[in-house]
């Protein structure tokens, strides 16, 4: 069994649609029948668990704990497929981080060894066996961020087609080079109704010299789902839910050939 | 020319024929030309009968093909009569030496056959006057004036009982409604109250006379165009001139002759027909007139005034603006179709009631009325002349009219409220709107829709043009990427990055080392 392969999902701003397209893209290539791995790093504000529809009251363990050392990453994983149906081979693993205030605080206070994180997500890759691990990051560029970006082999970097998003991900686009990832995906998400998507991507892929993985629409559905579940597997016939399958087919690709 | 009734010809044919097949049989031997004759007087009373008949339902306009199947029955059977009454004539014609008694019967036989060649040219006649009946058109919807021949409203006015009676008799045998008045006042006040589409008048009668009967029916604007047709015992060219520079449209004397009575009514009655048709040809044209006015007027100068705005509020206030001068509406409010095809109002302006909401935001307390949405889903134009609804914020008078471009897309909808006359005291009350303008006002809702369509198309090109401008300001990203990797941690990362991704690698299969993994010098596989 080959390495698994690590994406992170990151963005210059908050609110670009990260936790929802970390947990798609998981959930369709559990579908697929791979083994995934979701490590929620947003410890400042975490939510990709509510996607997943896990009880951070029922779970003893967190990253948290296992970043202070209190408990081994294996154990903070929750197997969250099978209650979202995916069944055969594909399974879904969540490594959620603390909701609590007082953890939060305390460790963003205190800090943590990412060189820690780092070996946490070797041991999650080896133990669980994963084909994926996402990292599902906290916006912008800090500590943290940067490792994720840099044990990334695919970082996917979300933007809204706005000028200030343009900006950013100028920013994190040539950050990310000087860390030299191995492949650099761009998302547009949130594109108007009206924009004529795949002028968009054209335009973006253009001016930043790099890959477009997909332009997704801004969607009412979506919106009103708030995070409540996951899209792909709630409307796998929507024409957003068959773009999250085709970046989830071409990632899975990438890795057979790795 | 004048003709005696057909049935009346029919009953004449049916009784000499009868007696001239009793005086045949009578003499002995000539019972072919007697039987023949037997059936030439059956056909005539056949005849006379269908021809009552048909007269009597006449106020029945008939189709075509009902008409085509009358003609037929009618013609059958004089038909018949002239070939039966042909067969007796060779018959007698066969005999040798003929007596007097012989001759006389041939005599009679040929003037038989004239009359039934009469008989045929007063029922052609009678039955080309079915062609000018409108078909189909339910009676009561029909104006006045213009029912089929035999279905006309006579007033017959004279003092003396047995004349209206006879008058009566004659004209209901010819299918007109016959209503009868014994003075001029009475006569007056029946036309009143239902306009007659033809007034037979006496002379002299007590009371109103003749001549001051028609005066007044003359100078009355709803009746002056109804004929008159005197009736006189005193036959003086004094008389007839008279009348006819009253306004009288014939004159018939008296005691009168019914095929002269039925000539003069029919042609009078036709003469009102064609009058009337004119009248209402002319009203066409004149409303074709006031359409077309309105289009060179109205439509057009406003068509390019919406079509040249192209800030979006001002065009929505301007679209009910525009409409509501044109009719007069007191109010005026537009809805834009929502993507879901639900209605949003977005500009309402109720005059009587100091209302105007034109900013170009929707309106989100305005639910669509009833008459709104229902334009919206048919997409034909509402209009109701009178809702009844009395209360103080209820329109009297609707207007809703769909806005669709040339694709026929509907962009929304346009209801006015409250036409208004415009002019003097009566200016605040509402009025229904007025039909003539329909046509000019759904070509201006077209004109709108489109103008609607293009700033909606306008707006989504420049949203999108914004959209595709991706600017990066190179020097403020150079800044932010120095304060960001112009550091330790960042060097050191940088130096790592390739090595910490390439660690599993190597070791497939391995657990992975959790400490010292940094330090672990290993083969730098290179980005793939
Ligand atoms: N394509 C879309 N159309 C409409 N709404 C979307 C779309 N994608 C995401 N959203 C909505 O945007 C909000 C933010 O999404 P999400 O939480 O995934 O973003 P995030 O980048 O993880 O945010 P944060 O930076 O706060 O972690 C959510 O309410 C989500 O439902
Ligand atoms: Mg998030």
């Amino acid at each position: 069994m080959g390495r698994a392969e690590i994406v992170s999902v990151h963005s210059f701003r908050g609110g670009t649609g990260k936790s929802n397209s970390t947990a798609n893209l998981a959930a369709c290539l559990a579908r697929m029948g791979k083994r995934v791995g979701v490590v929620d790093t947003d410890i400042a504000s975490p939510g990709i668990h509510v996607l997943f529809g896990l009880d951070l009251n029922e779970t003893e363990h967190t990253l948290v704990d296992y970043l202070w050392g209190r408990c081994e990453i294996a154990q903070a994983a929750y197997e969250v497929g099978a209650r979202a149906g995916i069944e055969g081979e594909g399974r879904l693993y969540l490594i959620p981080s603390s909701m609590r205030t007082s953890a939060i605080t305390q460790i963003l206070r205190e800090g943590y060894d990412v060189v820690r994180l780092d070996d946490g997500l070797r041991s999650l890759m080896d133990e669980l066996e994963l084909d994926f691990l996402f990292i599902d990051t906290h916006p912008g560029v800090n500590e943290e961020t940067l490792l994720s970006i840099a044990v990334s082999d695919t970082l996917l970097l979300l933007l809204r087609p706005d000028q200030q998003d343009y900006q950013g991900t100028g920013v994190t686009l040539e950050v990310a080079r000087m860390l030299e990832v191995p492949r650099i995906w761009l998302m547009v998400n949130k594109a108007p109704r009206s924009s004529d998507l795949s002028a968009l991507r054209a335009r973006v892929a253009e001016t930043y010299a790099a890959e477009v993985a997909a332009v997704l629409p801004h969607d009412e559905g979506m919106l009103t789902l708030a995070s409540a579940g996951v899209f792909c597997l709630l409307q796998p016939e929507h024409p957003i839910s068959r773009s999250f399958d085709e970046v989830a087919r071409r990632l899975a690709k990438r890795e057979s050939q790795a | 020319m004048i003709r005696s009734a057909p049935e009346q010809l029919a009953r004449e044919i049916e009784v000499r024929v009868r007696a001239l097949a009793t005086a045949l049989r009578k003499s002995g031997g000539r019972e072919q030309s007697a039987a023949d004759l037997a059936k030439v007087a059956a056909a005539a009373s056949r005849l006379g009968e269908m021809w009552q008949a048909r007269a009597g339902g006449a106020s029945e306009a008939l189709d075509e093909e009902a008409a085509r199947k009358a003609r037929h029955d009618l013609r059958t059977p004089v038909s018949h009569m002239m070939g039966y009454l042909e067969l007796a004539e060779e018959t007698l014609q066969e005999i040798q030496s003929p007596g007097v008694e012989v001759k006389a019967w041939l005599v009679e036989i040929g003037r038989l056959r004239a009359r039934v060649d009469e008989l045929r040219v007063a029922l052609e006649a009678g039955m080309r006057a079915w062609a000018h009946e409108r078909p189909s058109s339910p009676p009561a919807s029909r104006p006045p004036g213009r029912r089929g021949r035999g279905g006309a409203r006579v007033l017959a006015v004279d003092d003396d009982g047995e004349n209206r009676n006879l008058l009566r008799r004659h004209l209901e045998r010819q299918g007109h409604e016959i209503e009868t008045a014994e003075g001029g006042e009475l006569a007056l006040r029946l036309a009143r109250e239902t306009p007659p589409d033809l007034v037979l008048l006496d002379v002299m009668m007590p009371g109103l006379d003749g001549y001051e009967t028609l005066r007044r029916l003359k100078s009355d604007e709803r009746l002056a165009r109804v004929p008159v047709i005197m009736l006189s015992g005193l036959d003086h060219a004094e008389t007839i001139v008279r009348c006819l520079e009253a306004g009288a449209d014939d004159h018939i004397p008296k005691p009168f002759e019914p095929a002269i009575l039925s000539a003069r009514v029919e042609s009078a009655l036709e003469r009102k027909r064609l009058g009337d048709r004119e009248r209402e040809h002319l009203a066409q044209l004149l409303a074709a007139k006031r359409r077309a006015d309105a289009f060179i007027d109205y439509v057009v100068p406003m068509g390019a005034r919406l079509a040249a705005q192209t800030d979006t509020p001002t065009l929505l206030r301007e679209i009910v603006e525009v409409a509501r001068r044109f009719t007069g509406a007191d109010g005026g409010t537009l809805y834009l179709r929502r993507e879901d095809a639900s209605l949003q109002a977005v500009v309402q302006v109720v005059e009587s009631r100091g209302l105007d909401r034109s900013s170009g935001d929707p309106i989100e307390d305005l639910a669509p009325s009833p008459s709104a949405q229902l334009a919206a889903r048919s997409g034909r134009s509402q209009r109701i002349d009178d809702t009844g609804d009395a209360s103080v914020d209820a329109p009297r008078s609707i207007f809703a009219l769909p806005l669709r471009g040339v694709d026929d897309e509907l962009r929304g909808v346009l209801e006015l409220t409250d036409a208004r006359a415009g002019e003097g005291a009566d200016a605040a009350t509402p009025v229904a709107f007025d039909p003539a303008r329909e046509t000019a006002l759904e070509a201006l809702g077209r004109l709108a829709a489109v103008a609607l369509a293009r700033n909606a198309h306008e707006q989504s090109l420049r949203r999108r043009i914004a959209d595709l401008e991706v600017q990066i300001d190179e020097g403020a990203r150079a800044r932010e990427v120095a304060v960001i990797t112009d550091n330790d941690y960042f060097r050191e990362l940088r130096a790592k990055a390739t090595r910490l991704r390439a660690r599993g690698r190597s070791q497939p299969g391995q657990p992975s080392p959790s400490a010292g993994a940094k330090t672990k010098d290993e083969v730098d596989d290179g980005p793939r």
